[in-house]
Formats: structure tokens, sequence, C-alpha cells
């Protein structure tokens, strides 16, 4: 699996830069899965029938006009999907040229027997400092029919040691943490603004010596940094 | 419109921005997280599936779907000590996700067909693997905790259940290190020695049994020295009850112990068990 988020990481890398030559331009907001040769394309464009790319479109439109509140901890999978790419560029990698679904589990056996994919990685590429760099996002579901999620693990591919050694909010700031972690906050904290949750990454998560590899309550999330992540979860140590 | 911007690298039009969310909006449109329930085998491939698909036949199986659509309607209660083991089985299924480990040419329970000299080989322990579903102590969605029951049985034709253990899995911190009402909720133990005292306590108090384990099972370690009182006695709801904790080496080649301990990891295995047993009495 970690070749293959290697090998993804990198054509997203050539794609983000090779684009516009030059000039490096973060990624509109939406989700996509990683089509032939690198390339992008829509879930409705290669998975026109699969129920969990109707799920997400669904939960998209429901999102996007205001009946439903973004969130992850404990929801669908799917909706987990449509409120990250809210705010940030998100793409899946299932195997749909192989009929994989678009959380990524195979075809039914001969028996009628679907084995659920529990582990659903997604990659959102960043422009950090000018360098491009990549949140990897791996969510962690059960294996009901609407995977709900217990809990997300947020990567950064190349940054993972510079976040953590930085010295001011301001340097946090070009990190672009909080368009990745805020969709799980907003449904408890509507109102939620950038420099409250940087506060909080920086003296409750950062700096806090004392009790490092805790995890801490914010908007009714648990938020710790585990060894070279962050992870969420509902969780209480 | 993001199909546009993939294809050609022009100036990119943003999406909408969405809407903040209206007053009546609803957490989920999809239903709300409930940690399923019901029996489960797995099977070769390790897939767990209902037991129906691998042992359609087993008259052990359809015991226990008889209870459980007895508790369904009302016409039994659930129960698990001293009460035949489907009935048991079904109980837990209706509360919690059961999984059984018999092997496939195993009967539910078990048994195996009987030897060579035509004397029947009968299980004495069914050991399940049991993720809780926390609907009695959480209001909202949460995640199930895994727990491992196993169920000490007679060779009687009922089946009778003569004796509990359940083995902390996930929980074994979060109960040892509980203190509050709260913290003992998100144990989700509740769940199961609701069941397994259901005989005796029909209505157990889930603050007397959080004073219990508090008290009793872990509290009488607290002043002693913890090597030596590996095992406790005590006793709830007329039954006996014993706490054991033990820890034992992960059996490892040279080479995987040698990354373990490099890493950090944990070369042994913690085994911290409740049993559940008939009293002296």
């Amino acid at each position: 699996m970690k070749n293959i988020i290697m090998a993804s990481s990198i054509l997203l890398m050539a794609l983000v830069t090779a684009c516009v030559p030059g000039m490096l331009k973060q990624m509109p907001p939406g989700v996509a899965l990683l089509g032939p040769g690198g390339s992008y394309v829509l879930p409705e464009q290669v998975l026109p029938r699969d129920p969990q790319a109707l799920a997400l479109r669904q939960h998209q439109d429901a999102i996007r006009s205001g009946r439903e509140r973004p969130g992850c901890i404990n929801l669908p999978a799917t909706q987990c999907i449509a409120s990250l790419g809210m705010t940030t560029f998100v793409s899946l990698a299932p195997a749909w040229w192989k009929d994989q679904s678009l959380l990524g589990d195979a075809p039914a056996d001969k028996d009628g027997r679907v084995k659920a994919s529990t582990n659903i990685y997604m990659n959102m590429p960043v422009i950090i400092k000018s360098n491009p760099d990549i949140y990897t996002v791996t969510i962690q579901t059960d294996d009901s029919e609407y995977r709900y999620v217990n809990s997300v693990n947020i990567h950064l591919t190349w940054g993972w040691l510079t976040i953590t050694i930085v010295d001011s909010i301001e340097e946090l700031r070009e990190f672009h943490v909080f368009q990745v972690i805020s969709p799980f906050m907003t449904a408890k904290c509507p109102d939620l603004t950038e420099g409250q949750l940087y506060e909080f990454i920086f003296n409750d998560i950062f700096r806090d010596y004392t009790h490092r590899g805790y995890s801490k309550k914010m908007c009714g999330v648990s938020i710790k940094w585990q060894t070279d992540s962050f992870v969420v979860s509902d969780e209480q140590t | 419109m993001l199909s546009s911007v993939l294809a050609g690298c022009a100036s990119p039009p943003l999406p909408p921005p969405p809407l903040p969310p209206r007053a009546d909006a609803v957490t989920s449109i999809a239903p709300l997280r409930q940690a399923p329930t019901g029996l489960q085998v797995a099977d070769a491939h390790q897939f767990y599936v209902t037991p129906e698909a691998i042992k359609p036949q087993d008259a052990q199986l359809s015991e226990v779907r008889r209870h459980e659509a007895l508790i369904r309607a009302g016409q039994e209660t659930k129960a698990c000590m001293n009460v035949p083991a489907a009935r048991c089985l079904a109980s837990l299924a209706t509360v919690a996700r059961v999984r059984i480990y018999s092997q496939p040419e195993e009967s539910l329970f078990g048994d195996r067909p009987p030897d060579v000299t035509g004397r029947p080989d009968m299980a004495s322990r069914i050991e399940l693997g049991v993720l809780t579903n926390a609907a009695s102590t959480h209001g909202g969605p949460v995640a199930g905790m895994e727990y491992g029951v196993a169920l000490n049985i007679g060779g009687d034709p009922g089946r009778e259940v003569q004796g509990v253990v359940i083995s902390l899995f996930d929980a074994n911190i979060k109960v040892i290190g509980a203190r509050t009402e709260e913290e003992f909720d998100q144990s989700q133990i509740y769940d199961i020695f609701q069941i397994a005292f259901a005989r005796n306590c029909p209505d157990l108090d889930r603050k007397k049994l959080y004073e219990f384990i508090y008290l009793e099972v872990f509290g009488n370690r607290a002043n002693e020295n913890v090597a030596k009182k590996n095992y406790v006695r005590g006793e709830f709801c007329g039954y006996r009850t014993s706490l054991i904790i033990d820890s034992q080496k992960i059996l490892m080649t040279r080479h995987q112990r040698y990354l373990a301990e490099k890493n950090g990891e944990s070369t042994y295995l913690n085994r911290i068990q409740i049993n559940i047993e008939k009293s002296w009495k």
C-alpha cells in the first residue's frame, strides 16, 4: 500500500507542478479520482452507477445547500469525504478500472460476498511556502454498510517534521492545516476561525510537552499528534 | 466545473462555496451510527458471514435463532448464567455483534463428530468475540468496543452455561483507569455484565456494577503487592467472581523480537479477565 501511496503522490506532484509552468496553483476544492496517467477524473465519469459514488453526490449536495452539517467521526465515510471536499481538493485512489467501488471494495466474489475495505486513503495536494506537498488522509471505518468513521489519520508527506518545529502561529498558518482539520470541527463549532484552530494546535498540541501524545478536545473531537501525523477521533486518551 | 479545470490548465473557475448549515440542518442524511448486532462466523477467507452461509443445517444454530425470536417477541428474558448456551448466545446477539470461532466441520458450539470409538467430542468452552453496541450507555452515535467472552458449558443436552469469562481487549486501560461514571460508560462494560448477571439481577443498576468493578475487582489491588495479587476474588449478584491478571511473552522469532524491542513495541501479551462462576453457597 505504501508503494501505491508513494507512486500516486509522485504523480500528483508532477501534475501540480507541471500544470501551470512557472507558477504553482492550489487546486480548487472538490473530489476526484486518480485516472490513467496520473490525470484526475470525476467519480460520476467512471463510476456512474456506484451506490457509494451516488451517496457521495447526495452528501455533497446536502452540505452545499446547508441541509446537512459537515463532519466525519461516527458519520458515514462518504459524508466525511464530501465534507473534506468542500474546503480542499481531495483525490481518492480506488482501482475503478478493476471494478472497485468508490471506497475501494473489490467486486463481489462468486458467493456474492463483498469484503469491506475499512481503510480509505486520500490525497490532498497543497502548496506550502510555494512548494507542492500532499496531505495523506487515511479514514478508518467499520465494516457496516455506511462505513461509519472510527478515526482519521492526517499525515503531511514531506513537511511533517517541519510542522512540528514551527516557532509561531504565523508560521503554522502557511501549512494550510485549517482546510484539512476544520471539516471535523464545524458540526459543533460553526463559527470556528482560523486563528482559534491554530492557537489550539500550537499551544495545546505542539507546545504542551507535559501531555505529549495525549489527545486534546476541541469542538467535540479529540485531536492528538502521534509520531508523524494528526489523529482525529472521539477517544478520550 | 471541476472537469474543465482538470482537462486544461486554464484559470480555474472556483465552485460556489458551501452555504453555512441552516438552523434545521441534520447531522447526517444517512441513519445515525449504531454498531451492528447479530451472530457472525468467520469463513475460510476470514470473511465474517452469517452462520447460515456456513452451517445451514445446524441444530444448535436453529435453537439460537428460536431463542432470538422469543427474546425479540418479549416472551423470554435475556440471560447467560445457568441457562442453555443457545439462550445466552441469543441474548448477546440481540445487543452486540457476536463472532464465533468454530471451525467449518464443527457444530456452532464447537462439537466435533464422534471419534473412532464412538465417543462424542463435546466442546466445553465457546470462545466469542463480542463487539458491544453501546445502546444502553450512550445516547448518541458511538463506535463499539471489542471484548473476548468465553462461555464454559456443560455436557448436558441443554448445554447449560456454568461460567462466563470476560477478557478486556480494547477496554483494558479504560476499565482499569476508570474513576468516574462517564469513564466507565465509555468502556461499554455494562452491556456484557448486564446479560451475564441477568438471571439473578434482572434490573442491574449501572452504578452498582461500576462500584463493584472499581472497589472490589480492581480496587483490592490498590494497596497490595501487585505481583502477588493477580487473583482477586469477590462476589456479586449471587455469583462468585474472580479477576486474573497475567502477562506472558508473545511467541516471536529472534528477529521479530529484536525489531519489536527496537521500535518500543510490546513483546508481552497482557491477559486481564474477569471470571463469573457459580457461588459456593
